[in-house]
């Protein structure tokens, strides 16, 4: 069975190498021996990746574990909820996107107990909206 | 040399209505976060930054830097009352301070704590104030050649210490580095990784990666952490009823163990002011050594008050003195330096050496603030104590998604716009990748907010040295720390650390 830090390692390669042939030269302007190159820190980013991606293959260790499935599938969950409500805000404003936020969570999260559910569906929302816009009259849409 | 009337300018400008409200609110959230287990300090801080964006900038550094205080304090409360420290901080104050409240003394066991909490964080503060000015000025004299010497020892010792392995703290840090170089270069101001997207000129925001990658990463880990256990609460013990001589902790009982607060004062602040240690390793390791100085050591662990000092004026101490690399090179030595970084930022100001010379009156005025702040933590905490002991059995179901929401609007208000927010979610991804695959963020970060300053000192140093390395010959301090630099390689590099608690026995027993 592959190491888990091995597999990272091959990732972080990857993406060294990715940066290094293709990232770099196609969105980065090189001026090559100038001391104001712009392409030296983002090329050295580069080269020191995928030097550590090499390091940590060879260097793995064992027993690194990773998240289960179910935690995957939850996390997934999550940030595709945060996705929805950041797509959702322009159009629908704080209130409504931050209270679907919260029922979301709660079904997530499988909350029965009505008086806490009521308290992170309504309070929470109304409370940080308070905060920003009225206390901190910064507009959050 | 200081000069007095800007620090008595600085320290007067405290003591306006407005910045005392701010450090008392800062305290009281910081008691607060600090008490809730599952959300920690740099959470709170992450979430407060933007807070803090309408407020004037010493309003805005003294609210940050009273919930950084205030959170040591709240910390303490769920470590003895659930066993549960409320922050990775307050791991080492479980080993005494829950048993002392088994042995039904709750809330003596939590006075102990803010008494000598307090008492590191005001002395460590003290020696913050006397060192940071002299060592500024020896910083100033420091030229590009030596300046980038020092933030290359500086990414090496932060990415080693920070995490298991040596390797993934680098990468950690080389990450880092390559989101700082997204938007225009410092030299030529052409665009780089912008991919057309307007918003990127300017960089990635650092306060939307900071919220996603510190505070919404953890939020979610506790998120999914619910999801997996039940919802029941675990019982705190109660706090009613008890008798006086149980409650009180009497200036004698305080005094009796000033030698381990001295010890735990002086490894907490050598800790502080080391880039990369934060306040769980002072914790510990105070813990370990005045367990070994005892002449009973066996009594630590039952409920020794000397344990809950140890740990207490340890952790605390770390506050103050990591702000000693902060302003007088500029490095921030941890996460909550980091964060106060992007503070300063926000409000046009860059930290380091030259803030003595730029914007001394404010500085005089953040310490002027941090020593009000020690005793506003102390009156808070005095009366606050028996509420806290409350929040601790605060729901997930509230506190998490109240947290994300938190985190959700912080980041708008942030570009006033939902880039702030993708980018927020973005990190966040990426966060919990490094969390759960044993990244640092904490070098991540570090190096996010170091490289602009390295980049500009980078091209300085090649213009004066001609591109010519043995240039560096001249240069004996850079070379020094470079030299430190590769030393620090080899010896945090490949071999497996052992754990500074390895030789203390877990909270739960286990």
């Amino acid at each position: 069975m592959i190491n888990a830090d091995r597999i990272q390692g091959i990732v972080v390669l990857a993406f060294g190498i990715t940066l290094l042939v293709w990232l770099v030269p196609n969105y980065v302007t090189a001026v090559p021996g100038d001391p104001l190159d712009p392409s030296l820190f983002p090329r050295a980013a580069g080269w020191i990746i995928a030097a550590l991606g090499l390091a940590q293959i060879v260097l793995a260790r064992p027993g690194a574990s990773v998240p289960a499935g179910r935690e995957i599938l939850g996390f997934v969950c999550f940030i595709g909820a945060l996705v929805v409500a950041a797509l959702l805000l322009p159009m629908l404003g704080f209130l409504p996107v931050a209270c679907g936020l919260m029922m979301a969570s709660l079904v997530l999260l499988r909350e029965r107990r009505p008086l806490w559910a009521a308290t992170t569906l309504i309070g929470v929302p109304v409370f940080v909206w308070v905060l920003f816009t009225v206390l901190l009259s910064r507009p959050l849409s | 040399m200081v000069d007095f009337s800007l620090l008595l300018a600085g320290f007067a400008d405290v003591f306006t209505l407005t910045n005392m409200l701010f450090i008392l609110g800062g305290v009281a959230l910081g008691q607060i976060v600090g008490a809730i287990p599952g959300l920690s300090i740099i959470m709170a801080l992450a979430i407060a930054v933007p807070l803090t964006y309408g407020l004037d900038t010493l309003a805005a550094i003294s609210f940050l830097i009273s919930v950084n205080k205030g959170g040591t304090i709240g910390g303490a409360v769920p470590a003895i009352l659930l066993n549960v420290p409320g922050s990775a901080e307050s791991a080492a104050t479980t080993m005494d301070g829950h048993p002392m409240a088994k042995n039904g003394k709750p809330m003596k066991a939590m006075k102990y704590a803010l008494y000598h909490s307090v008492s590191g964080d005001l002395a460590s503060d003290i020696v913050l104030i006397l060192l940071a000015a002299p060592l500024a000025i020896v910083a100033l004299n420091m030229g590009p050649v030596e300046i980038t010497a020092l933030m290359i020892l500086a990414f090496t010792v932060i990415s080693g210490l920070v995490g298991d392995s040596m390797i993934k703290g680098l990468i950690s840090a080389a990450f880092g580095i390559l989101l700082a170089t997204v938007g225009l270069d410092p030299g030529m101001a052409t665009p780089r990784f912008t991919f057309g997207i307007l918003e990127l000129y300017d960089g990635v925001p650092l306060t939307a990666v900071s919220i996603g990658a510190l505070a919404m990463s953890g939020v979610l880990i506790g998120l999914l952490g619910m999801r997996a256990s039940d919802k029941t609460q675990q019982s705190a013990i109660s706090i009613k009823g008890r008798s006086r001589g149980d409650s009180v902790v009497t200036f004698a009982e305080f005094w009796a163990n000033r030698f381990v607060a001295f010890r735990a004062f002086v490894i907490g602040t050598i800790i502080g002011a080391i880039p990369g240690l934060g306040s769980t390793t002072a914790g510990f390791l105070s813990y370990s050594v005045n367990k070994q100085a005892a002449k009973d050591p066996e009594a630590f662990g039952k409920g020794d008050a000397r344990g809950i000092a140890a740990s207490e004026t340890a952790n605390s101490a770390v506050v103050g003195a990591n702000l000693i690399p902060l302003l007088t090179l500029g490095i921030p030595g941890n996460i909550a330096a980091a964060l106060l970084v992007s503070a300063f930022i926000i409000h046009g100001i860059q930290p380091g050496p030259l803030l003595f010379q730029q914007q001394a009156q404010l500085v005089y005025g953040m310490f002027g603030a941090m020593l009000v702040a020690n005793f506003c933590n102390l009156g808070v905490g005095q009366f606050g104590m028996r509420f806290w002991a409350m929040v601790v059995s605060a729901p997930g179901t509230v506190i998490y998604p109240a947290a994300m929401l938190l985190c959700f609007a912080g980041s708008f208000v942030i570009t006033g716009a939902t880039f702030g927010v993708f980018v927020m979610i973005a990190a966040a991804v990426f966060g919990y990748m490094m969390r759960a695959f044993g990244y640092s963020i904490v070098a991540f970060i570090v190096a996010f907010l170091l490289t602009p300053q390295l980049e500009s000192a980078v091209v300085r140093a090649r213009l004066i040295t001609n591109d010519n390395p043995a240039e560096l010959l001249s240069h004996p301090i850079a070379l020094v720390l470079i030299a430190m630099s590769i030393g620090s390689i080899i010896y945090l590099g490949p071999r497996k650390k052992k754990p500074l608690q390895a030789d203390i026995p877990s909270p739960t027993g286990q």
